[in-house]
């Protein structure tokens, strides 16, 4: 099906490109937000990114899959557009994020903690860029491990390193939060925090070893 | 209250990665509605569409004025049949002619890859690029080493994400790269060539499933001897890198795998192994020392001698260890956390490059200029008995340091260094130091990652990375040679 809508792209078929696009506009949104600090410019680059889908349609192979070259797509003008803004863009901080209505879905907003969920939000900003851009394009764009390689132009084994790093740093950093709050009971925060540690230990090794 | 006798429920895996969508998602906010994104589309497609048949209206104008070639019945009824065509037509000439107006730049005097003078004031020569081709197209690289100019190997992945995946060898014989070996359902991640006849490659197997999905399901291990690659038992489940000191003593850094049908199925527990006249076996020694922390980077200029950076999350600090005679002693000097990466020549004479992250991480011990700027990269030199930081041009030190791509010396007075700086959005820069002068190295505009050096001389060095491609709308990974201000790209 989606094979017969690319080839029909390809021979240029706009209403077989529009069920592409309507298809993953928001896989391409979200790889664009996570890219691009600002929700314009993040918004501006994908119009592009789709014409740029467009025009390379006729070189792309039905024989790969579809849904990486075009994140490759997105991501390279999402690069693109980021060189021409860089003296304009400004790190994204959590006081900067956009205030949109919280998710309705219950089940998952059980598992919050506070509205704001402050205690991740100041753990995330302990972390290194590329690896809170990892988290992003894992936990908010939904990509899988080759994805997030493709997307950001590094070995997939260090997306997993990028990956399990951040996250056990955030653990750590989570459980430190905790425990300052109840000092004299540390035994369980450091093996915690070793394991966090050893859990940071190959990710680190892999990339500069 | 939370027990401390059990982990915090809201921070295993599930429960952490749903507290991260939820807070995504609120920051974030929803994605815009396809349909609404689709009708901005179609008005860009449409604006262009109509750009194009003015363009071939122009043209058509133009070759009756000038006399051109009239265009074929072909070339001018593509657009009766579709519009798009000639658009796309447009797209890539316009491509096309931003390439060439690169060329043109270039050979006009190399301003744009002209290498910048560091804060030393040294200028090198404009640079040129060439393009030219692999044997095979790559997704990913895992390393680039060269013996001379004439003898060199790559290792790399292609068919990424498919059920073709495969690791892939490569030789270069001083005029282009052929393949040399490809290994099915395989990441090739390090590769480590003591001599012609000597070398090794580790890496993982990967199973791909039909949805794509990946699962680790055992590590691969590569001997090159004697004219041949060979598969060798493995000491480890996860192999990610590997550093021969000769060929009787190496050591290698792995992983056990510990989440068996996860794609993400090892939790980072590293593991260390030496290879000791041709046994590999699990290295003991950190647990001796103490209690092994976070493994940064481990380096060795003989089999008695090598330093490791190991990070404590417990004080916030990368502690240097140093390996003598069988045992690992940890020293006194210890660093702001973030990426260190040794380059060591001698026993008494080694490079460590720190990556600092700037205000809000924990400062630097031991190197009391470190302590006031962890900005940065700092560069520190060992002559046997302590370490000593190096100064470094202000642009590697004016901003925070996300990592050390790559760095390497291959002489005391020669060494390239590549990191990605920044906070929002990091940028690579490259430096090469010679004869204690940092000159920054610009590489061409589409290129926007690099990783790993393999010298061969001063101003002559090989390296991977990534090239972002605007014409195919794909990134490409490449082997690049920069030789006295040339770039080649094998892509």
């Amino acid at each position: 099906m989606e094979d017969e809508l690319i080839r029909n792209a390809q021979r240029g078929d706009t209403v077989a490109f529009q069920a592409l696009v309507e298809r993953y506009s928001a896989v391409a949104w979200r790889v664009a937000r996570v890219l691009l600090p600002e929700r314009q410019a993040a918004e501006d680059a994908l119009q592009e990114a789709w014409l740029d889908a467009w025009r390379g349609l006729p070189s792309y192979s039905t024989t790969r899959p579809f849904r990486p070259w075009l994140l490759a797509v997105v991501a390279n003008r999402c690069r693109m557009t980021y060189r021409r803004r860089s003296l304009e863009t400004v790190p994204l901080l959590p006081k900067h994020a956009e205030i949109v209505p919280a998710p309705t879905n219950v089940e998952v907003d059980a598992l919050r903690r506070e509205p704001d969920d402050e205690e991740l939000i100041a753990a995330l900003a302990t972390l290194a860029a590329e690896q809170r851009r990892v988290l992003e394009l894992r936990f908010f764009a939904d990509l899988d491990l080759a994805e997030i390689a493709l997307v950001m132009s590094i070995p997939l084994g260090t997306v997993k390193s990028r990956l399990n790093r951040a996250l056990a740093t955030l653990r750590a950093n989570m459980t430190d939060v905790l425990d300052a709050g109840n000092a004299g009971n540390a035994d369980h925060s450091r093996k915690q925090t070793a394991a966090s540690t050893r859990a940071n230990a190959a990710a680190r090794g892999e990339e500069t070893a | 209250m939370m027990s401390h006798d059990k982990p915090r429920d809201d921070l295993h895996d599930g429960a952490l990665e749903a507290r991260l969508r939820l807070h995504y998602q609120s920051s974030y906010g929803p994605p815009p509605n396809p349909a609404q994104v689709w009708e901005q589309v179609e008005q860009r497609l449409d604006q262009q569409m109509i750009a194009a048949d003015t363009i071939e209206l122009e043209e058509r104008e133009d070759r009756r004025m000038f006399g051109t070639k009239p265009a074929t019945s072909t070339q001018i009824g593509a657009a009766e049949n579709a519009r798009h065509s000639a658009q796309r037509s447009g797209g890539r000439l316009r491509t096309i002619a931003a390439i060439a107006a690169t060329f043109l730049i270039l050979a006009m005097g190399g301003s744009i890859f002209g290498l910048l003078a560091s804060h030393h004031g040294q200028k090198t020569s404009p640079a040129a690029t060439i393009n030219t081709t692999l044997p095979i197209q790559l997704d990913a690289i895992g390393g680039v080493q060269m013996l001379s100019d004439s003898n060199g190997w790559a290792i790399g992945d292609t068919a990424f994400r498919t059920e073709n995946q495969a690791g892939v060898i490569l030789h270069f014989d001083g005029q282009r790269w052929t393949v040399v070996k490809t290994i099915a359902h395989a990441q090739l991640n390090c590769l480590d060539m003591l001599s012609s006849t000597e070398g090794w490659i580790t890496g993982d197997f990967y199973s791909v499933s039909q949805s794509g999905q990946e699962t680790t399901t055992g590590s691969l291990l590569l001997h090159y001897q004697q004219g041949q690659w060979v598969q060798e038992p493995a000491p480890m489940q996860i192999m990610f890198s590997i550093k021969m000191v000769n060929a009787q003593f190496g050591w290698a850094v792995g992983a056990p795998i510990t989440h068996e049908g996860d794609p993400d199925n090892w939790n980072g527990y590293s593991q260390t192994a030496v290879y000791n006249n041709g046994t590999w076996k699990i290295d003991s020694s950190w647990t001796e020392a103490g209690t092994p922390e976070t493994l940064l980077d481990a380096a060795f200029s003989s089999p008695t001698d090598g330093w490791a950076a190991l990070a404590d999350n417990t004080t916030g600090r990368t502690d240097f260890w140093q390996y003598r005679n069988g045992h690992w002693t940890k020293t006194t000097f210890s660093v702001a956390d973030g990426g260190v990466s040794f380059a060591l020549l001698t026993p008494t004479n080694g490079w460590a490059a720190l990556c600092g992250r700037g205000p809000g991480h924990p400062a630097s011990q031991g190197v009391a200029e470190l302590d006031s700027q962890d900005n940065g990269v700092h560069l520190l030199h060992y002559v046997g008995t302590a370490w000593t930081q190096i100064s470094l041009p202000a642009k590697l030190t004016s901003q925070p340091c996300q990592y050390i791509n790559g760095f390497s010396y291959s002489s005391s007075n020669d060494g390239w260094l590549t990191a990605s700086m920044g906070d929002s959005n990091p940028t690579i820069v490259l430096f090469h130091v010679h004869n204690g002068v940092w000159t920054e190295v610009r590489y061409p505009e589409t290129i926007s990652t690099l990783y790993g050096f393999s010298i061969v001389a001063a101003n002559d060095v090989w390296m991977g990375g990534d090239l972002s491609s605007e014409a195919s709308g794909s990134g490409t990974v490449f082997i690049a040679h920069y030789d006295k201000g040339v770039w080649t790209i094998f892509q």
